[in-house]
């Protein structure tokens, strides 16, 4: 369903000709994100270059009680930008600009749509960078980043998106503007802008943003560790950490993934490994000679057939697009593949590894999988044919056995793609009814109209699509 | 609300029979302590003052006295550490557990909360997290804020709300953690929390700088090039004010702490060339706190704000007889300013108005944090502190129907 003729002259009215798109090929090309198991076309989609814009068309929504849901780059992985129940998508690609850069405060102002990898180049001169690193860094945006809390490799030492975020200018779920925060941490006052990150867009837009930059590493150094087991693998994780040495990466890859890799970039991946663990170090050029020879010796203990160092910057560099195209390396093995997040305390990693085998060994999958191990951050790959009904089945199958398995150990079944519309039926076994029921009157005081990305996060929000998770039959 | 004279009594009463006699105290005053011993205990103590719509508030190591009025729900019997997963770096603690209590077990594994507050021997989890507190000694993305992962509550209805989990990463949800930092309780006494943890450095030094703000802003630009290769953990200003209150004197001063491992801090130390200062550190997050006549206010204003608001403000609030002491925190802009409490009312709030305007436009807020009940009192009164807003009353309402539980921090109103 497109909008009626009467919405689009007022929104071309508020914002001019160019900024809808409802024709069925753009509705098309919005239907989903990262996430394609499911695709909802929303009725239109508003393209602002400004934040009135945004503000005129949130009211304009208000108004007319039309559904709205923010998108970044759709980069996202959990459908988090689907128009679940109708409605319009605003897309925040077109305010693209980095306003301001203050080295002395180390802060950015940017507007929503900076991809966060121009905006690391951006402040590199200044010897700055903003740490936050997802795979798809260069192409997501900051407000994504912001909506998702997103993470990346290097979030062991630097922490997710939340403590980089400062303040956000918003457009709320009235339609009025709002900040949150300001140029400092978040002090005195409940902390507004800490629950807006990660909250996926339902509590508002965001339209402007400061964020914190941090300074780059004095050097850097990169090591690969080839191990015959990832219990062998995970447990020099835990170990290198009470060795003292808090890398600023720590990522693990299995052996279905390693092939996968090896065979897009020849990097020269030893194949006949159980895993690889690449541990990445920063900071002054003693300290990391002094880490290095600690995180070399608790390797060897966990017995490490092979500690590589990456020889120069080129190499290093390699070794990093190896690992953070993974996901478009293993894309190679099927026609398609389903990429999962899910956490679980550091120490269960091998436990977790050993589920997802289960889980491929019982749904008749393959799996490939990457591990930002320090974070016990797992992102499992699961490989698939759309065109066969079985296989989906098989897949969503195996993709929920594994996030039940994540909460059984302690842990979450997202750790950055956010809980979208994917993930909703899980938040019942992590959190209890009157849990659930606190965000929600959370989720009502920022939106008293629910219009603002509605049918997201939290479950039981009503829908029009079934899915079977694990089992059970799963509302969406 | 009820008067506290019939409100209190009753849920005193209850209280008794719920928690036994030990865990309430009525004061002569008729004031009443509730000390639940427990989870379980501190809920039903929630729900029970919500019965009897006795107003009451979550006390912690005493810091930031409550307004009087209210019962207070100390988290003493909520002190222990209850889980400690070495191999994840991840405990979990009790609200009432203080800052240094929690150090001294950790550091005998090697691992340590990267957050600091004023006054640790006193403060607790709870109260340092809940005044959103971060100390010196909290690097970016490294104070208690970012050190919780997981927290359980009970609300003012008496209803146990529990956010976040054991996991480091987990975007499951709203993050209702964030919703308690900084609201002073008034979302409701939280219980527990699991925290993040670090390994504990190899050795710390620290050093500082003599010199006024803008020289000393300059000098953190040089520290801060790559060839001091580490960047500190502390970067701090203090004024003159503050740095003769610890007994040195100058125009103020750069205080900068780097902590690693124990050649690399050696090197950054003679590289950086200050004045040893090991210890200021601690005397300069305490100052203030230690002192019950001084009134304290948070400045939020990072270096920019500062270099353009602080000098006009601090002859202004000396000339006031404000004798005012600022402890700042260049990387996360967060001051204390600690003032003479006993200085002419009207004379401080004009030049704090002032201070809070010239700040606004560059992002800074100037906060109420600890000031006696008569002063916060006229204050309130004269129209001085900003009232919550829409949104935060909603928030509110929806953890404390009955209005129950005390008010969040407020803003200096600045003056147009």
């Amino acid at each position: 369903m497109s909008l009626p003729a009467t919405a689009r002259r007022e929104l071309a009215a508020l914002c001019g000709d160019d900024v809808l798109l409802d024709d069925a090929v753009h509705r098309r090309v919005y239907d989903a994100d990262g996430y394609t198991l499911h695709r909802i076309a929303p009725e239109g989609v508003l393209l602002p270059r400004t934040a009135g814009q945004v503000l005129a068309i949130v009211r304009w929504c208000v108004r007319h009680g039309v559904p709205y849901v923010a998108r970044g780059a759709g980069t996202g992985l959990s459908g988090g930008c689907m128009t679940l129940v109708g409605g319009v998508q605003i897309g925040l690609a077109r305010l693209r600009a980095i306003l301001e850069v203050d080295p002395l405060d180390r802060i950015a102002r940017v507007e929503p749509g900076v991809v966060n990898l121009q905006l690391s180049r951006a402040v590199a001169p200044h010897g700055l960078c903003f740490a936050p690193d997802p795979s798809s860094q260069a192409a997501c945006t900051i407000g994504g980043n912001f909506a998702e809390n997103a993470g990346g490799p290097h979030t062991l030492k630097y922490g997710v998106t939340l403590p980089h975020v400062l303040s956000a200018t918003v457009v709320t779920p009235e339609g009025e503007l709002a900040t949150y925060g300001g140029r400092a941490t978040a002090g005195p006052g409940p902390d507004l802008v800490g629950l807006s990150v990660g909250a996926e867009g339902t509590l508002g837009i965001a339209v402007e943003l400061t964020v914190r930059l941090t300074p780059l590493p004095a050097a850097v150094t990169t090591f690969l560790a080839t191990f015959e087991s990832e219990a062998d693998a995970a447990h020099a994780v835990s170990g290198i950490i009470a060795a003292g040495v808090v890398p600023a990466a720590m990522e693990m890859i299995d052996r279905i993934m390693l092939r996968a890799v090896e065979d897009a970039f020849h990097f020269g991946f030893p194949l006949d490994a159980g895993a690889v663990l690449i541990v990445e170090l920063d900071g002054p050029l003693e300290a990391l000679q002094h880490e290095g020879q600690l995180v070399r010796g608790v390797c060897d203990r966990h017995g490490a057939r092979e500690l590589r160092q990456a020889r120069d910057e080129q190499e290093r560099a390699r070794l990093w697009k190896a690992r953070k195209h993974a996901f478009g390396a293993i894309g190679r093995m099927a026609p398609n593949y389903a990429t999962q997040d899910g956490v679980v305390p550091r120490a269960s990693v091998p436990r977790i590894v050993q589920a997802i085998a289960d889980a491929a060994r019982r749904n008749g999958v393959t799996i490939g999988t990457v591990i930002h191990a320090g974070d016990g951050n797992i992102h499992p790959c699961i490989l698939f044919d759309e065109r066969d009904p079985a296989q989906v089945e098989a897949a969503l199958r195996a993709s929920g056995e594994i996030l039940m398995a994540c909460i059984e150990l302690d842990g979450s079944p997202t750790g950055e793609h956010g809980v979208g519309l994917e993930k909703r039926e899980f938040l019942p076994l992590l959190f209890g009814p009157s849990d659930l029921q606190a965000q929600d009157r959370v989720r009502a005081a920022f939106d008293p109209l629910r219009l603002c990305n509605p049918g997201k996060v939290l479950p039981g929000a009503g829908g029009c699509h079934e899915l079977r998770v694990a089992g059970r039959q799963v509302a969406l | 609300m009820e008067p506290a004279a019939l409100s209190t009594p009753r849920a005193a009463d209850r209280l008794r029979v719920a928690l036994g006699l030990a865990s309430v105290i009525l004061k002569a005053d008729g004031a009443m302590v509730v000390v639940p011993q427990g989870r379980e205990a501190a809920r039903l103590a929630a729900e029970i003052l919500a019965g009897a719509r006795c107003a009451w508030a979550p006390a912690g190591g005493g810091r930031r006295p409550q307004s009087p009025g209210r019962a207070l729900v100390r988290t003493a019997g909520l002190a222990d550490v209850l889980d400690l997963w070495r191999d994840d770096f991840v405990c979990r603690a009790g609200a009432g557990c203080t800052l240094a209590g929690l150090a001294a077990p950790l550091a005998g594994e090697g691992m340590r909360l990267a957050a600091s507050a004023p006054l640790p021997q006193r403060a607790t989890l709870g109260g340092a997290f809940a005044a959103g507190d971060r100390g010196l000694r909290g690097a970016p993305g490294g104070g208690l804020r970012e050190a919780v992962i997981g927290l359980t509550a009970v609300d003012g209805a008496g209803t146990l709300v529990k956010a976040g989990t054991r996991v480091v990463k987990n975007v499951a949800g709203y993050d209702l953690m964030r919703l308690h930092h900084g609201a002073r309780g008034a979302f409701g006494l939280i219980l527990d929390f699991t925290l993040k943890l670090e390994p504990l450095p190899e050795t710390e030094r620290a050093l500082l700088h003599v010199a006024a703000l803008p020289q000393a802003l300059e000098q953190l630009a040089r520290l801060r090039r790559p060839a001091t290769a580490l960047d500190p953990v502390i970067q701090a200003w203090l004024s003159a004010g503050a740095l003769r209150a610890l007994g040195r004197d100058g125009p103020g001063g750069l205080l900068t702490m780097a902590q690693g491992w124990e050649a690399t801090v050696r090197a950054w130390a003679v590289a950086a060339a200050g004045e040893p200062a090991d210890g200021l550190a601690e005397q300069a997050r305490d100052l203030g706190f230690a002192q019950p006549q001084r009134a304290l206010w948070r400045w939020l204003a990072t270096p920019s704000t500062a270099l353009g608001a602080w000098r006009a403000a601090e002859a202004a609030l000396e000339r006031a007889g404000a004798d005012p002491w600022l402890v700042l925190d260049l990387q996360n802009g967060h001051g204390m300013l600690a003032l003479d409490a006993t200085a002419p009312v009207d004379a401080v709030h004009r030049e704090l108005a002032d201070l809070a305007a010239a700040s606004a436009p560059h992002g800074g807020v100037l906060v109420a944090d600890r000031l006696p009940h008569a002063l916060e009192a006229a204050l309130d009164g004269a129209g001085a502190l900003v009232p919550p807003s829409a949104l935060e009353r909603r928030l509110a309402e929806a953890f404390d129907p009955q209005d129950l539980l005390p008010s969040m921090p407020r803003r200096v109103a600045g003056r147009p």
